[in-house]
């Protein structure tokens, strides 16, 4: 008996180590919590033993998938202290994989270059691509362009575009702190310093009303047409992200995936693995109209007509039903207080807003900015500032 | 208190809350293990309901706390009752026995408790509590970092008195209609619950346990439109309460079957968005009443 008891600790402790390998956050006390849990539950029955596991191990929907096909893989014998060895042995294959990517990733690391993030991709989704607009360097005449930049020259550009959306997220920030002398009376405080003088209150303290945080909603397009520019623009959410609380930051091409939780307390280049592991159609075809019905729909508790501000970043290729787009664009501008478009091609001097979606949005656009460089970013930041 | 799951899942039949053994799980182990428990899913499938039947089941007293953006300590947590303060500042004025200390004016008898602080400081074992603290989401990310304190270690901390702590934890059941992440280190600290739309035959269970007096043919022909209705897209899809409102609303009007009159008069029943009725008034009506006479 104290055997099988044994087993059963070492295989929860396995199952615990294969879920962290997916990504699945499982904390020592989860373990813990777990384990006494099992003195609670008839251990014969499969299923509540199922429950006590997910309840403890997964927090949230979007962990159930991996935790479901883990499970099943894991503890496929009627008896839970038997697990199904052989998946374990996968998994640490698959861990070591893992490590190597890891590793060639670092190694990549020491020469950066643009072509690297697109090498990354699978050869089908290459093939994909290829028929997908592709934008011939002609066409882009500014120098300064990010697609342009070499290789040595890359390792600089990032760390701009990092230092400028902190500074971004300052401004953001300093809004709490703007505000007169205060308009309400701090009974705390006045009542505490009135004990020196016995009770009488001598001086009143005042408080001031804390403003609102402006909440900031980043959609950024990771399809096909969008490649380079979307990279440049994750690692601007992943900064504000991780220096302003206030953000909520979305990805879509087809469909929409809500990226908040990758971002935060992450290095961006394991951001980056996660995103193009879990965010759908990546580099897929564009439907803006869905996108945004889909983030209406799903989160439209986001919206506020005072404190929300809607960044999408998006060339406007729209593949989908411009009618949608139309609509969705309309009750977006009723429902947030600014509605900012940035759009890399705006960085041609010859571009004009002419596809099918770029010009369905304009009029319902408040600010339409260029985002392709350091200086668009700077006006950005203004931007925000003022806002 | 409970000795099994079973015993949770019937106690909670009885209070007619009708749920899968999964959720009954989760309750019991959120009894026994004394964690919070996270129950998330899309909004009117009876979330917060698990805390109304359960404090009736438990015999004990609900305290709840209704999350809102700048929901801050001196709404969730403690206040200090300043007229008190002012006027014990004044009695010791008049009775020319000045304030010696801070200690006389903040201590716990000029403490106004609000719904955490009065949760955490429940007296005894038979006045035991189930905190409900509801749609979290809606609360500020800063408010979060509170509830942290006291949901890992059940004890509020107050700079002018010291720590209180709980002598008896509370059954915690927190809801969230995921508009945003919660934080990752709060959710690590409960236990997680998903609540999905029912199907049809446990729709079919809640809205007969729910509306005795309902006829079995309307009940049948509800549960069936709802489950076509979620499958459209509509911005709002209806929860169970909806479909409680509607059963509840038609029998007020004294329909015995669906047909597109009763659903059109009381369509505003289950869709709550001018869009919505819009899109379904238009289009989905004839679809939505077909798939019903398929399904007899």
């Amino acid at each position: 008996m104290k055997h099988q008891d044994s087993d059963l600790l070492k295989n929860i402790i396995l199952f615990s180590q294969a879920l962290r390998r997916r990504k699945v956050g499982v904390t020592i006390d989860n373990m813990l919590d777990a384990l006494r849990g099992i003195s609670l539950i008839e251990l014969r029955k499969k299923e509540d033993f199922y429950h006590l596991l997910r309840a403890n191990f997964v927090s949230g929907k979007e962990e159930m998938d991996t935790f479901d096909e883990l499970f099943d893989q894991f503890w496929s014998f009627g008896d839970p202290s038997g697990p199904f060895t052989k998946e374990i042995i996968d998994e640490e294959t698959d861990a070591s994989e893992e490590k190597e990517e890891g590793s060639s990733f670092e190694s990549k690391k020491d020469q950066p270059s643009t072509k690297d993030w697109s090498d990354e991709r699978e050869e089908s989704e290459l093939k994909e691509r290829k028929d997908l607009p592709v934008y011939s360097p002609d066409e882009i005449l500014q120098q300064k362009d990010f697609t342009h930049f070499r290789a040595e020259e890359l390792e600089k550009v990032k760390d701009w575009v990092s230092i400028f959306s902190r500074k971004i997220a300052t401004y953001l920030s300093r809004r709490w702190k703007r505000g007169g002398k205060g308009d309400r009376l701090d009974f705390r405080r006045s009542i505490r310093q009135s004990i020196k003088y016995g009770g009488e209150i001598m001086e009143l303290k005042m408080k001031e009303r804390k403003p609102k945080p402006l909440r900031l909603i980043l959609v950024c397009d990771v399809s096909g047409s969008m490649d380079i520019y979307s990279q440049f623009f994750l690692r601007f959410m992943h900064e504000l992200q991780n220096h302003y609380p206030h953000c909520e930051a979305f990805a879509f091409s087809t469909r929409l995936s809500h990226i908040t939780s990758l971002l935060k307390r992450r290095r961006f280049e394991q951001t980056l693995r996660l995103l193009s592991g879990r965010v759908l159609d990546w580099s897929g075809g564009t439907n803006i109209g869905a996108a945004l019905h889909q983030l209406h729909q799903r989160h439209s508790d986001l919206f506020h007509p005072n404190r929300s501000l809607f960044l999408i970043f998006s060339d406007g290729w729209d593949r989908g039903d411009t009618m949608l787009l139309e609509s969705e664009l309309k009750s977006l501008k009723r429902q947030v207080k600014g509605l900012i478009w940035l759009n890399p091609l705006l960085g041609n001097q010859n571009y004009q807003p002419l596809c099918k979606g770029m010009s369905t949005a304009l009029p319902y656009v408040d600010h339409f900015l260029p985002y392709y460089n350091f200086s668009s970013l700077r006006k950005l930041g203004h931007l925000i500032s003022k806002i | 208190m409970f000795n099994s799951i079973e015993e949770v899942q019937k106690a909670m039949e009885e209070e007619k809350y009708i749920c899968e053994r999964s959720l009954a799980t989760v309750v019991f182990l959120a009894l026994k293990l004394e964690k919070p428990l996270l129950l998330e899913g899309e909004a009117g499938v009876g979330k917060t309901e698990v805390a109304k039947v359960m404090t009736q089941a438990l015999g004990r007293r609900l305290i709840r706390l209704q999350c809102y953006e700048g929901l801050d300590v001196t709404a969730a947590l403690y206040e200090w009752n300043y007229p008190k303060q002012l006027l014990r500042i004044k009695m010791g004025e008049a009775s020319r026995q000045p304030l010696e200390s801070v200690e006389n004016i903040f201590s716990p008898e000029f403490l106004i408790q609000r719904p955490l602080l009065e949760a955490i400081q429940c007296e005894s074992a038979d006045q035991h509590i189930v905190l409900l603290i509801d749609e979290v989401d809606r609360s500020d990310e800063e408010f979060e970092a509170f509830l942290l304190e006291i949901l890992s270690d059940f004890q509020i901390t107050i700079p002018e008195i010291g720590t209180i702590s709980a002598k008896h934890r509370p059954l915690v059941i927190i809801t969230s209609n995921r508009t945003r992440e919660i934080h990752d280190a709060l959710k690590r600290r409960c236990l997680y619950h998903w609540i999905d739309f029912p199907p049809f035959e446990k729709e079919y269970r809640i809205v007969a346990t729910k509306v005795p007096t309902i006829h079995e043919t309307l009940a049948r022909q509800i549960c069936s439109f709802m489950q076509t209705v979620r499958g459209k897209d509509f911005y709002k899809k209806p929860g169970i309460a909806e479909t409680l409102d509607w059963a509840n609303a038609l029998i007020q009007l004294q329909k015995d079957h669906l047909d597109r009159v009763a659903v059109e008069e009381t369509l505003g029943c289950i869709l709550k968005h001018f869009e919505d009725m819009k899109k379904m008034k238009e289009t989905d009506l004839a679809s939505c009443l077909s798939a019903l006479g398929e399904s007899g």
